[in-house]
């Protein structure tokens, strides 16, 4: 009888216990979501908070965390470098960095249904963001900008147009510019084989077509003994390297995903005639054995040792890859430096028949990746104060090179620290002690660009670095000389992925369209004859129509002409 | 035991020999498509990283190096994550050992009374979970984010082993206990003198379960842990791995000259090269402990299933 008592007495323990459980991980998370949307309301609305008068007085500590929502982001411990303890002691802030192991989707969405969010987060500019800035976890910046504030000096009041959600700005931007600097895809061939082959002139798409049968007759061999490849691109199984170097080679517009601006219209880019033309053209090189067989199927790992065995004779890639694969250096050591890949900078990207008008990359003022402070700061000032000061000169130098005193004691006259050490011939050590290229969240593209150029000129010519020189010289945009091929600045296809929430059914019709474009123009482009490419491109085509492309067209064109409008025109119209 | 001479062995038929060629093919096969992938990859991890860069690897280094192990061991994250997960594994499964043997030994008792509800009360949640956020908010609520003892006390049952303890349990003669309760032992005592002494076989098994859960184990971490010194090896090992795509994807953005994160080395090592390495740190314990408890694995899945 006393058993039967106390069993029963476990059972009811059991389930009471379960349903306590429940009750109180409700009640948690409630409150949890109240407690932000009241800060919000203080934090978002201008009218209701003071506007700042000047920096945060720094003679307090104060500790702030910030949320990288990258799995493949790195962090460091902060102050552990001299960049980083510069920056600790400048604005006496103690960070701590977090990020996803892995899923980041998870992990932010726990975050913002628990209303569980760090002080500050570093994500894409996606709905993710538009869902938390319009849920009112997000600090509006406008209150924190003093007179002579580092924000207004470094960013285009347009570019801050375009980045207000809902008319409220709440990001600081990493990468933004005002000038177009840098660059990454060419045109690259292996300089010995071109010289074997009588040094061809490459002005022309054209050019490069003859020279790639040039290569398959004479049936090269590298030093190893492996077949010389002669075309290849980096990893493409989407087929996008392929045909975005050959449309732009006719002339097309920087794709964005697959939508162009054809015609002054944000439209699909299968129904601009002129793709159709380049991919004609990729599906010809293709029938004529010039592609690398596994061009599709090819891994990053596979492209890399690939170039680094000097197996391509022509290659469409990301010549800056090299300050991180090494592709090039690794190929130059293994034939004794008496041989190298060159990148076609005359023309940069050689045009097909006919074309008058080859695009660069296209760059937008507002960069990427940007910096957003949530209503759980309890100090945002000082958080702005230290991500806005990044942006600036001194903050993109320190970031570069670290603080004075470590691999630079003096500026020259514009201002560029003048290395003690040319950076090439740095160890991996020494960066890493010194913070170099490391705190770049947010950085400032021009700040950045252009004092890595001078410095980089300054060096003695053979211990300059290759890709800077590049990005320097070649591809950067020059307004007093442009040159076809060039980077330009445009905001035009700013922020139209975001016209469209991934979670309702155009959205999903949208990811449909691409995961079938994604698989069906690698076939295109592999096709086995000319009916079998009209057929396929035909399939793509009813296909999209199908999915609801016309409504997805019509909201990405609606905001690309708003952008047009506050920028005073297309480029591609010019 | 001595073979028996006279015994008649059955002469293989022509069938017989063919089957067991086609065995001993396929299984050779298995053995090297099994094995290859882990040789190419401890080659590849004790390959220089400009070389290996060329390609054509297979199961050997072609230009030996520790450099990859250098990289992975100087990082100070490593060895804390170490301990963080050793210190997991050995609580967690022991604790997880005792409190899941219990519960199945209770519940082997057919003198319990109301045992036929604890045992539905058991079953309910190997079918329907409350799902990741309601987990959030209870881990949260008890205090155990950014807890240590989120390793721990979550996983102190699993319902699945609880079932296969309670089958073996069952099968032991119930003789055993009452001449212990004769003798005036309780339950504690003959659960612990008496029942786990002879229970090697699932208590190995299960040992192996829960060790290689708390050993693989990254997802708890991920959600429930952000202060850095209690990420476990698992965690650590994988932020190496997509770190070191942080120098790529960052050039690709425009930046140059970006050394691959902590590791920093960046001009003596790449993506796979790291990767690789940390491949075989992780699995090398697993498989080092492995074959002295795959005896006990192989009896303990199988007994207790069978009564009698």
């Amino acid at each position: 009888m006393k058993t039967k008592v106390l069993a029963f007495l476990l059972a009811a323990l059991l389930i009471v216990s379960s349903f306590a459980a429940c009750g109180g991980g409700g009640e948690s998370g409630g409150s949890g979501t109240e407690s932000s949307t009241t800060e919000s309301t203080d934090g978002a609305s201008g009218e209701e908070t003071a506007k700042a008068t000047g920096p945060d007085d720094t003679t307090e500590p104060y500790e702030f965390t910030v949320y990288c929502n990258y799995d493949w982001w790195a962090i460091k411990e902060w102050g552990a470098d001299e960049a980083s303890k510069f920056m600790k002691e400048k604005f006496n802030v103690d960070v701590n960095w977090t990020k996803p192991d892995a899923d980041p989707a998870a992990k932010l969405n726990i975050m913002i249904s628990s209303g569980d969010l760090p002080d500050s987060m570093i994500m894409d500019r996606n709905t993710d963001m538009f869902k938390i800035a319009r849920q009112g976890l997000l600090v509006d910046l406008e209150p924190l900008k003093y007179e002579g504030n580092y924000y207004d000096e470094n960013i285009l009041p347009q570019t801050q147009e375009l980045l207000k959600i809902d008319g409220v700005l709440y990001t600081i931007p990493c990468w933004a510019r005002t000038v177009a600097t840098g660059g990454n895809y060419s045109w690259i061939i292996n300089h010995n084989i071109w010289e074997s082959l009588g040094s061809p002139e490459l002005k022309t798409l054209e050019d490069l077509h003859q020279y790639a049968l040039k290569v398959k007759e004479a049936n090269l061999k590298t030093e190893a003994g492996e077949d010389v490849i002669p075309f290849m691109t980096g990893e493409c199984s989407d087929g996008s390297k392929i045909f975005n170097g050959f449309y732009r080679s006719y002339g097309g517009a920087n794709p964005q995903g697959f939508f162009a601006s054809i015609d002054g219209k944000m439209q699909l880019i299968l129904r601009d005639p002129v793709f159709k033309e380049a991919l004609a053209e990729a599906n010809q090189w293709y029938r004529e054995g010039l592609f690398s067989e596994t061009i599709i199927t090819d891994t990053v790992d596979q492209t890399n040792e690939k170039l680094s065995t000097g197996r391509p004779a022509l290659a469409y890639y990301d010549f800056s890859q090299d300050s991180v694969t090494r592709f090039r250096q690794i190929f130059m050591e293994s034939t004794n430096y008496e041989n190298t890949y060159d990148v076609l900078t005359d023309p940069i990207f050689p045009p097909a028949e006919g074309v008058t008008k080859v695009y660069g990359e296209e760059n937008a003022t507002v960069g990427g990746t940007p910096n957003v402070i949530t209503t759980t700061a309890e100090n945002p000032q000082r958080i702005f104060d230290l991500f806005t000061w990044m942006l600036t000169k001194e903050g993109s130098i320190n970031m570069m090179y670290g603080p004075q005193g470590v691999l630079w004691d003096e500026l020259d006259d514009n201002g560029n620290p003048i290395l003690k050490t040319p950076e090439s011939k740095l160890t991996s050590a020494e960066k890493d002690a010194a913070g170099c290229w490391f705190w770049a969240s947010p950085a400032h593209a021009d700040n950045v660009d252009l004092t890595k150029f001078a410095v980089n000129d300054a060096l003695p010519e053979e211990d300059r670095d290759w890709v800077i020189s590049l990005q320097a010289h070649v591809f950067s945009g020059d307004p007093e000389n442009p040159k076809d091929g060039q980077k330009f600045i445009s905001d035009e296809s700013v922020g139209l992925v975001e016209t469209i929430d991934p979670t309702e059914d155009l959205g999903v019709q949208r990811k449909l369209i691409e995961d079938t474009l994604k698989a069906q123009i690698p076939k295109i482009i592999i096709a086995k004859d000319e009916a079998e490419f009209e057929k396929l491109y035909q399939e793509a085509l009813d296909f999209c129509e199908q999915n609801g492309i016309k409504e997805i067209e019509a909201k990405y064109d609606a905001k690309y002409q708003e952008n047009c409008e506050i920028q005073g025109g297309s480029y591609y119209a010019k | 035991m001595a073979k028996n001479p006279n015994k008649i062995k059955p002469a293989k038929s022509v069938g017989d020999m063919i089957l067991s060629i086609v065995i001993v093919i396929v299984m050779a096969v298995v053995l090297i498509a099994t094995l290859y992938p882990f040789l190419n990859a401890l080659a590849l991890s004790l390959n220089q990283a400009d070389d290996t860069m060329k390609g054509g690897i297979t199961i050997y280094p072609r230009v030996f190096t520790l450099r990859n192990y250098e990289l992975v061991f100087t990082n100070e994250k490593v060895w804390n994550a170490y301990l963080i997960t050793i210190l997991r594994t050995v609580i967690g499964t022991i604790t997880g050992l005792i409190f899941t043997g219990m519960l199945g030994f209770g519940l082997s008792r057919k003198k319990l009374e109301g045992r036929r509800f604890y045992s539905m009360f058991c079953l309910i949640p190997m079918y329907f979970g409350g799902g990741l956020l309601p987990t959030y908010f209870l881990i949260r609520s008890l205090g155990m984010y950014d807890n240590f003892l989120v390793y721990i006390i979550p996983t102190l049952v699993n319902l699945w082993n609880m079932i296969l303890m309670r089958s073996y349990f069952a099968s032991i003669p119930e003789a055993l206990e009452e001449s212990a309760r004769i003798d005036g032992a309780n339950y504690l005592t003959i659960f612990f003198k008496i029942f786990v002494p002879i229970s090697t076989p699932i208590i190995a098994t299960i040992c192996l379960y829960i060790g290689v859960f708390h050993w693989n184990d990254w997802f708890t971490s991920n959600i429930y842990i952000n202060d850095q010194s209690l990420k476990p090896i698992q965690s650590v090992l994988l932020s190496i791995i997509n770190e070191a795509q942080f120098a790529e994807k960052m050039a690709a953005a425009g930046m140059t000259n970006v050394d691959m994160g902590n590791i920093g080395k960046g001009k003596q090592t790449n993506v796979r090269s790291i990767t690789m390495a940390t491949m075989i740190v992780s699995i090398i314990p697993i498989i080092a402990v492995y074959p002295f408890l795959q005896r006990y694995f192989m009896k303990g899945i199988m007994v207790g299933s069978i009564k009698g």
